[in-house]
This record gives C-alpha cells, structure tokens and sequence, in this order.
C-alpha cells in the first residue's frame, strides 16, 4: 500500500508551505525583505507496465504504461525579487534602492554581505554602518560638525560642514547586482550572501541603467502581500486535510483487508 | 476456490492501485503545473472455463489535459501557457522533456533554466542565453518572443503542440515524455504564453476526495464477497460433508 506513503509526502511538502508562509507574514513588515514562495514537484514514477511492452506475437502493443507516482517533493523557496513600496521616513541616513541593486556590506569577519535594507546609522568613528553596526562599503565617514547630509539618486553623498554653504563631497555608494538574483543565500539580519547560483556581483554606481537609483530618506517596505499569503494558507490547511484523508482511507482499506479470514 | 473469490481479489488489487493514483494526485493539489493522472481500468476474459468470467485489471494511466487555473506572481520569469501547448526542455541524459511548469530562473551564465537545472529550448531547438546585463529586465510576449527594455529581440520561447498529449509519460519534478510512437511536436500557431504567471495544479480536489468515498465502499463490497464466498463453501462442506 503506497497510498500512506505518498499521502505523507503531501503533507510534508504542505508542512514546508505553511513554514515559508508563515515567515512571509512575519515579516510582512521588514525593511527590504522579498516572500518567498514553496515550489513543489511530482516525485518520481515508478512504471508498472511500460508502454510499448508487446501485447501478443502479431506486433500489437500497449499504447499507455502504468506509472504510479510517488507523490510530491519541495524544489525550493523561491524568492520574489519585485520592487516593494517606498516609504518616506524624512531620516537623512535612510536609502532605498529603486530598481534591482544592493547595498554592500563588509561583515566582520571579512566577507562581504549584500542587503536591500537601507536602514542606516552612523558609529561612533561617524561612519555609515547597517543596524548590526556593519560598516557600508564603501566607506563613507561623517565629518564632525556636519550640518545636514545630501545623498543624490547616483548615491553621491555630500556633508554640509558647519556654516560652510558648499558641500563637501565625502564620496559615491556602490551597489551590487547578480545574474540570478533568485540565488542569492538568506542569512538573516536582512543580509544576503552570493552563491554559486547566483554568480559573483557585478558592481556599478548607483544611477547606471538597469541597477537602479538611490532614494534619501526613503525606505524600502516589504514586498509581501498580506492577502496572497493568507489565501495561500488557507488553501495550504485544506491541502494538508485532503492529504489526511487519503491516509485515513488507506488505514481503513487495511483494516477491511484484517477482516478477509 | 471458486472463481468468485479470483473476481474479488483482482478488483481489490485494482483498487489498491487506484488509491495510490488518487493519493498521489491529492499530494500533487499544489504542484504548479501538474497533471492529473487517471486509471485505466479494463476486463480481462479468463478463458479457462465455461462461465462468462471477467476480472478487472489496471489497464494503465492516463492524464487529464485540462489547463489549470493561471494564477498571478509577478515573476519576470514565470511563464504559463494559457492554450494546450507544451515547453520542451533539455533532460540530463540529452533528451527532450516537455512540461508545462515554467518557473523558470536565470543561471550565472545567462542561460533560462527550471529550479531542477534543465535549460528550456528555444523555438529552433537550442537553449536560450540571455546577456549579462539585461537580468530579469525582459519582456516576454504571448508568442514566447524576449525582449529587453530597447525592444531588441533576445530569443524565442518554444511552444509545441503533442497529438497523443494525454499519453505522455510522466517522468517526475513536472516533466513528460512523448508517448512511444508519438508524432514529431509542431510549434504551437498560438503559444498563447503568460509572462508572470504559474499554471496551478489541475486537480479537482472534490472529484478526488469522492473518489477515496467510492475507493472505500467498492474494496469494501470486494472483501464482504470473499467472506461471502467463503462462507458459501464453509456452509457446502458442513451439510454434505456431514455424516448420518
């Protein structure tokens, strides 16, 4: 009996959809997250009878085989990567980026780290650092005694410095953007690794076309759509019923055969 | 034993397999893409005796063509077919796959591949390469035409019509393969192709969970056949075999 077998890899692969569902609600509110969404694949067949197998000596032939599958497997997470809103929050360190780059980010042990979270502070020395205190790259440092900060769509960021009236230039973010973007490794804190899947980063200035264009005092809203999850949950919690259903038929089928003497 | 018992027993085990079918189509209810599988179930003349004696036997499977509900996402790379075609795809061992899950992604190379790593083909046969710097800035139109954001033409999606479509032979992780025998695929008139969307599962959820009621009762009826057989001798041996 396969049935159970089969029925059970439905409600695992049902299992992992709620798992991805239930991280897109919970950050239905982070900065510059993207949902992700469970893709699902039928499992391997496993052929009865082939097609094609001769049915008598005069040549004839089955025209259809018996494959009974063996259920269902999860081919992955895939990460929507569309732009989500922007959001105004009139603080001068907040970016976002419109159109498809990242900002680059130097971890402290020396890797390189990539985010669409612009939600930056400066550290004590007045450099821009992420809200875990990992430094922007390139490093772009605050004077003392600036006034007010400037940071143009081609990510030029300029200090006015006490009662000067000219700016000074303190220099121009890079971003970073990948072949396959849906490659790219979560690792939490908003930051994303580069893979072998989604190819090494290419890095341009902020303003090149195709790579997108900085935004001061704007952030980047999750891009998750609260309705879509919620139906998808819903269709999930049936999905994951209809599978027990088959199991429980098929513990009944067992049952019916105890009762041949 | 008579042949009662025999009759039973083959409609048991074709029932077995049925639910496994059913099961695994219920597991399938979210799997973009996926088609339906539904028995065949066909009689088999005994020819060795006199009565008029057919057993069931699983005659094999076959799949239900109907489209699936195309469902929003969003995805520059997510392509559904809202007419009967098929995309071909290239399998490992240099085969040509067909499949109608096009959740596709772009690989370090360029080039439009599914999840699994299996480069969809072009309209000429060929996989398709994109440019380095074009990304997921494309756009694909309903003749499977791509083009980036200047209008130059970068490749053509492939679409294919297949005669013996609900013969074909399900190879797993949404992949089909011609039926033996099968006439050469033509390209599709009218690929009918959807830039951002995923075609859903074409399982009816309803007509498979009735399936598992009547799945039930008939293995059921089966098995009180046997007993009921059974029975039917147990009561001949006890009259007749009774001595005075």
């Amino acid at each position: 009996m396969k049935a159970l077998g089969i029925a059970a890899t439905g409600m695992l692969a049902q299992q992992t959809n709620v798992d991805v569902i239930a991280n897109n609600i919970a950050n239905a509110n982070t900065t510059g997250f993207k949902s992700g969404r469970a893709a699902f694949q039928d499992l391997i067949y496993q052929s009865l009878q082939n097609a094609g197998t001769l049915t008598s000596e005069e040549g004839t032939a089955r025209p259809v085989g018996t494959d009974v599958g063996l259920g269902v497997q999860a081919a992955g997470v895939i990460r929507h990567n569309t732009q989500g809103g922007l959001v105004q929050t009139e603080n001068q360190f907040n970016l976002a980026i419109d159109g498809r780059g990242y900002f680059i980010v130097n971890r402290p042990d020396g890797t390189q780290a990539y985010t669409r979270d612009g939600n930056f502070q400066l550290s004590a020395e007045g450099q821009l650092v992420t809200l875990n205190g990992y430094e922007v790259e390139p490093a772009i440092v605050i004077p003392e005694l600036t006034r007010q900060v400037e940071i143009n769509q081609e990510g030029v960021v300029m200090a006015y410095i006490e009662n000067d009236p000219n700016p000074v230039e303190l220099g121009q973010l890079t971003f970073a953007t990948f072949l396959n973007e849906a490659g790219l490794r979560p690792v939490g804190d908003n930051l994303m690794e580069a893979s072998a899947a989604s190819g090494e980063p290419i890095e341009a200035t902020p303003g090149t076309p195709g790579v997108g264009i900085t935004r001061q005092g704007y952030l980047e809203n999750s891009n998750v759509n609260i309705i879509q999850q919620i139906t998808d949950l819903i269709q999930a919690q049936r999905a994951y019923e209809m599978n027990s259903k088959a199991i429980e038929t098929a513990d009944q089928i067992m049952t019916t055969t105890n009762q041949i003497k | 034993m008579s042949n009662i018992t025999y009759v039973s027993l083959s409609q048991a085990t074709a029932l077995q397999r049925h639910l496994n079918m059913t099961a695994h189509n219920l597991a399938n209810s979210t799997t973009a893409g996926y088609k339906t599988v539904n028995p065949l179930l066909e009689s088999v003349e005994t020819g060795f005796s006199d009565d008029d004696v057919n057993y069931v036997q699983d005659g094999g499977a076959y799949l239900d063509l109907k489209t699936g509900t195309l469902v929003p996402t969003g995805n520059t790379f997510d392509i559904a077919i809202s007419g009967n075609g098929w995309m071909a795809f290239q399998l490992e061992a240099g085969d040509t796959g067909y499949s109608r899950h096009g959740r596709l992604i772009l690989d370090v190379d360029g080039q439009l591949k599914t999840s699994s790593g299996r480069p969809i083909l072009g309209a000429g046969g060929a996989p398709i390469t994109l440019p380095d710097d074009v990304g997921q800035d494309v756009t694909i139109s309903t003749g499977g035409t791509i083009t980036d954001r200047t209008g130059a033409v970068l490749g053509t999606i492939g679409v294919v019509t297949i005669e013996q479509g609900a013969d074909m032979v399900p190879l797993g992780g949404g992949m089909y393969l011609l039926p033996e025998d099968a006439a050469t695929p033509q390209q599709a008139a009218e690929p009918g192709l959807k830039q951002g969307f995923v075609e859903n599962s074409n399982v009816e959820a309803v007509l498979e969970m009735t399936r598992l009621i009547d799945i039930q009762r008939a293995y059921e009826n089966s098995v009180k056949l046997m007993n009921q057989d059974d029975d039917l001798r147990k009561n001949v041996i006890d009259r007749l075999g009774a001595t005075a």
